[in-house]
């Protein structure tokens, strides 16, 4: 079940100071966090007090803003904001509950490096520790879900409207908005490949993949069957998620270099590392003119009744046309939505480089930055103890997505604004935002030296 | 000479029973998809081929049958008598002890079938009777004729109905079709063995010299599929004086029999290595022959951005599979990689349109048995949605009639026209727009084509041989059937329908209601589902995995009549990774 509200904390210093302190769906991580400060600082923190403040988060149907912030910074927080709890030194409701883990927070600070800019929404640090509710799956949709994964193992391969099918069938799907979003999943948690024209679909073979930050542990992807999963050694183990099949791990160490793996006569593929998977993808602009982006003939824009451009998150721009005599496309570069009204056919979406006079087809997400990077926006995330941060509206293209979520093998959390990747080391995060020229922070959390600073 | 069995001792000769017995059941039965139609078509070369593992001969298989199922009774005078005991037949799967009978029985019939194909041949009539069949029944067992009565001793209180009975129960309890059924009149109970037989090794190794005396003196096509074979066998029936081939494709009514010896027909033809030398090959030792030649359906799709239509070449995999095939064409290499479960990947075509005529493409892999992929020259394609889909997405000659109200696409030579205009006016069939013209005329492709759900009455003779193929394959169950719609199918080439994801049953026929019942082929209990009205969707209760039945009894006046359809509902864990491309990345 969704929850309904967002809490946020800020460390009162005095009348004119204030330090923010943490933002998170969950009170009992910001008290985590404010405890860790007020042990730490304890002696210079005999005027302060911990201010705590909720929101009711609950879904609306107002569609927000481009460029949304839950609250800023420097300005009073508005009237959505209801103050809960004002705790005074010597903070006795923050410091009872569970006693944090010192070493741990040692380590973590000697692996934060200070970022040079202001981190994105405040620290930036919501969704730290969080599974994406692996406690609210409901076991007839993850059965479903499994039952999915084993059916299109079977098949091997098969069209788009099969697979609209099976989850329709599997009562996973009430239409092809839905599937999309599940075929999606499974791209990224690299159990399938799509087509370059995304009307036809893969399975991968059984491959394991070693996780980021366990390298011991694998992630098996691809196809599965329950034959498959009762040959696995003893130690696997699954995790169900939301929304897909759950994730099943094993121990096994896997030599640099391993291409196969048998296990109990079984044969798996074995992936290289994320972090060399990340390092060998081509950065944005590389990925808009790679093959795997299919180029369609801007001639055939013609046979479209209507194209409308992406802007500040509507179809509201001015069209794209083929000038026959020119011999060239006319527009300005973006996303574009192409429409016909004769035939009952879905609109296609595209993104033009008027520069290249490209047209290309993609996946959604992947459109939608590049028309960003387009329209000039400067795409930002936030790292900070193993999770990485991406705001919802700045969703990474598919190619990138699938590398943070192969990481864990685990979909990323989500609140209104953001989405958390889990188990991403640092070097990870680096390296891919390097390659979409995405901007990161280290994210200031209760524990790095610029939230410690804030709070003396 | 005689037969080591002859003389066996007692417990030797009780395993070697069980050794022909395991091996009946491994030859004709385990090799058989779930689903498919099992036959026990026993004859001498297989009874040889069969036996040659274990050093036996079909010689020691009627040793056996005359030892096992005979016994003599003493009384005033010694004699013989067939004793089945059927009392052992508990429950159906105790039949397994039984098929050597069987298989006498079908040999009996192979006999009588083939007695005539000498001499005159097929000119002559040929008696299929009962008295004939015992007569043969009797010369396999060993007996002799002892009185006026037709059937032997042992088998006239109809022993032999109630172990072929029990055949069929447990045939279809295992999932697969039975095809053991009684016949009507004075077949009714001979056409039990008469059902099961085919071709043998001899027919086929006879009918395979045939077709290349054929393709060598230009008078047969390289390039033909399934049912431009058949149609051409028919047009020249005289080449093949084979009073056996003519009993089965004389009698299209009974479907299994005639669609198995139409595919093995097909085989034959796509076995014969065109450029061998046939002319001398034995008939009775004939040559074991590997499939030489793929025949490709056709597959189009619609690009999504442009609206352009595309043609592949679709190929089914061979049974067993086929790994590592390249075909070469104009030029360009082009490896088949597994698309789904039986199929290979589209294979592009260059043109915006379907081959004009045939085409014939080398397989270019070493040491491949496969020569050739062959694009048949056809008078028409037939391209249906997606059975995976729902009968949406792509459209292709996927081996499933089109369902009434469902859009498919007739693909044709112009002079089927008039043929499709006919069918329009009589309301049996419609499409959206006028005829596309393909490569300049050489096809007409009719878009948005849907046969109604009660279309009207179509006088097949009324027609020649070619618009009668075209109706047949539009409009295949004339009258009346049980179609499972929805659901989600089984992938693989298992089939049936995924447990918890069952298909909705409609009662296809021109109006009425039916008693409908759902029987559980493993329990045997019936679970009555009600009075259903025609063409109306029928929701069925949870099934557990296993194989069923659903049985409507039809309201007809002043007869009975009956619609079946068998249903197979598969568990989650039943299902195996599909082979992929290797290359699929």
């Amino acid at each position: 079940m969704w929850n309904m509200k967002t809490w946020l904390a800020f460390l009162v210093l005095n009348e004119r100071e204030r330090a923010f302190v943490g933002l998170s769906p969950w009170r009992d991580q910001i008290t985590r966090w404010c405890r860790q400060i007020v042990r730490s600082h304890s002696d210079n923190l005999r005027d302060a007090s911990v201010v705590f403040y909720s929101r009711d988060d609950s879904p609306t149907t107002e569609r927000r803003s481009r460029g949304y912030r839950p609250f800023a910074w420097a300005q009073p927080l508005d009237e959505s904001w209801y103050e809960e709890a004002v705790i005074r030194h010597p903070f006795e409701e923050i410091l009872r509950g569970r006693s944090s883990r010192p070493n741990a927070a040692d380590d973590r600070q000697r692996r934060l490096r200070p970022s040079p800019i202001a981190p994105p929404v405040g620290p930036g640090t919501a969704f730290d520790e969080v599974l994406p509710g692996t406690d609210q799956v409901e076991p007839a949709v993850a059965a479903a879900h499994n039952n999915l994964l084993t059916w299109l193992s079977a098949a091997g391969a098969g069209r788009w409207e099969a697979f609209l099918r099976a989850c329709q069938a599997l009562e996973l799907a009430r239409d092809a908005r839905y599937a999309r979003r599940i075929i999606r999943r499974l791209v990224l948690l690299g159990h399938l490949t799509l087509s370059d024209g995304g009307d036809r679909w893969t399975m991968q073979p059984p491959t394991v993949a070693p996780l980021a930050i366990e390298p011991e542990r694998l992630i098996l992807r691809g196809q599965r069957t329950a034959e498959l999963l009762a040959r696995l050694p003893d130690n696997r183990d699954a995790t169900p998620q939301q929304g897909a099949p759950d994730r099943v791990r094993c121990c096994e160490l896997l030599e640099t270099g391993t291409t196969e793996l048998v296990v109990t006569g079984l044969r798996f593929r074995c992936d290289p590392s994320v972090m060399d998977r990340a390092q060998s993808l081509p950065d944005w602009r590389g990925w808009l003119t790679s093959p795997a982006m299919r180029r369609y003939d801007g001639r055939d824009l013609g046979k479209f009744d209507r194209t409308e451009r992406w802007v500040s998150g509507d179809w509201t721009g001015e069209p794209i046309y083929f000038d026959d005599v020119e011999k060239r496309i006319v527009g300005p570069t973006g996303m574009y939505r192409l429409s016909r009204d004769a035939q009952a056919r879905p609109p296609v979406t595209a993104f033009f480089d008027a520069e290249r006079q490209i047209i290309v087809r993609g996946d959604w997400y992947g459109l939608r930055f590049l028309a960003g990077r387009a329209g000039g926006e400067q795409p930002r995330a936030a790292w900070d103890l193993c999770h990485l941060l991406v705001p919802v509206e700045g969703r990474w293209p598919l190619l990138y997505e699938q590398v943070l979520v192969q990481a864990s093998g685990l979909l990323p959390g989500r609140s209104p604004g953001w989405l958390c990747y889990h188990g991403i080391p640092l070097e990870l995060a680096e390296c891919l935002c390097g390659k979409l020229d995405v901007e990161l922070d280290i994210a200031a959390s209760p524990v790095s030296p610029g939230c410690e600073r804030a709070a003396v | 000479m005689a037969s080591v069995l002859t003389d066996m001792a007692d417990g030797e000769f009780t395993a070697e029973c069980a050794r022909w017995d395991a091996a009946f059941i491994a030859h004709f039965v385990h090799p058989v998809t779930r689903g498919e139609p099992v036959f026990l078509s026993v004859h001498e070369g297989m009874l040889d081929r069969m036996g040659h593992e274990w050093g036996r001969t079909s010689e020691d298989f009627l040793a056996l049958v005359r030892r096992r199922w005979v016994r003599t009774v003493q009384g005033r005078r010694a004699r013989k008598q067939v004793v089945v005991g059927h009392h052992r037949l508990r429950r159906p799967s105790d039949v397994q002890g039984f098929v050597t009978l069987l298989g006498a029985m079908v040999l009996a019939a192979q006999w009588m079938e083939t007695e005539l194909r000498e001499g005159t041949g097929s000119q002559a009539p040929l008696l299929i009777d009962e008295k004939n069949y015992f007569k043969r029944l009797r010369d396999v067992l060993g007996l002799e004729l002892e009185d006026e009565q037709v059937r032997p001793r042992g088998l006239r209180e109809y022993e032999d109905a109630v172990v072929w009975r029990n055949w069929s129960d447990w045939i279809e309890e295992g999932g697969w079709r039975p095809t053991a059924h009684p016949g009507k009149g004075a077949r009714v109970h001979i056409n039990y063995p008469l059902s099961q037989t085919l071709l043998r090794d001899g027919d086929r190794s006879w009918i395979a010299r045939r077709f290349w005396e054929e393709v060598s003196r230009g008078a047969l096509s390289r390039t033909h599929d399934k049912e431009m074979l058949l149609g051409w066998m028919l047009a020249h029936r005289s080449k093949f004086p084979r009073s056996r081939l003519w009993q089965i494709l004389d009698r299209p009514e009974h479907q299994l029999r005639y669609e198995a010896t139409a595919a093995a027909l097909f085989d034959i033809y796509s076995t014969v290595d065109w450029d061998a030398d046939l002319a001398e090959e034995d008939e009775v030792q004939p040559a074991e022959r590997p499939l030489r030649r793929l025949t490709a359906g056709l597959y189009r799709e619609e690009d999504v951005f442009c609206g352009e239509v595309s043609y592949s070449m679709y190929l089914k995999q061979p049974k067993g599979g086929a790994v590592g095939l390249t075909v070469s064409w104009m030029g360009v290499e082009a490896p088949l990689r597994p698309e789904r479960p039986g199929w290979f990947m589209p294979l592009p075509l260059p043109w915006k349109h379907p081959p004009t005529e045939g085409l014939s493409m080398r397989v270019v892999t070493p040491d491949s048995p496969i020569k050739h992929v062959i694009f048949p020259e056809r008078d028409f394609w037939l391209l249906v949605g997606d059975p995976l889909a729902g009968g949406a997405g792509a459209l292709a000659s996927w081996d499933v009639p089109p369902a009434p109200g469902q859009p498919f696409v007739i693909i044709c030579r112009p002079d089927l026209r008039a043929l499709l205009d006919t069918l329009r006016s009589l309301d049996s069939l419609t499409w959206d727009g006028a005829p596309v013209e393909l490569a300049r005329g050489v096809w007409l492709e009719y878009r948005g084509c849907r046969i109604p759900s009660s279309p009207g009455r179509v006088r097949l003779r009324a027609f020649t041989p070619e618009e009668q193929a075209l109706i047949k394959a539009i409009r295949p169950q004339s009258s009346g059937s049980i179609r499972l719609l929805g659901g989600l199918p089984a992938p693989d080439r298992q089939a049936g329908w995924m447990e918890g994801c069952l298909p909705r049953a409609v009662l296809e026929m021109p109006g009425g209601f039916a008693e409908v019942k759902l029987l559980n082929l493993q329990t045997r209990q019936a679970e009555p589902i009600g009075r259903v009205a025609a063409n109306e969707p029928i929701e069925l209760p949870h099934l557990a995995p296993g194989f069923y039945r659903i049985e409507a009894a039809l309201e007809v006046a002043d007869r009975q009549r009956s619609l079946q359809q068998t249903l197979s509902i598969r568990s989650w864990d039943s299902l195996a990774c599909a082979a992929l491309a290797q290359d699929a990345n």
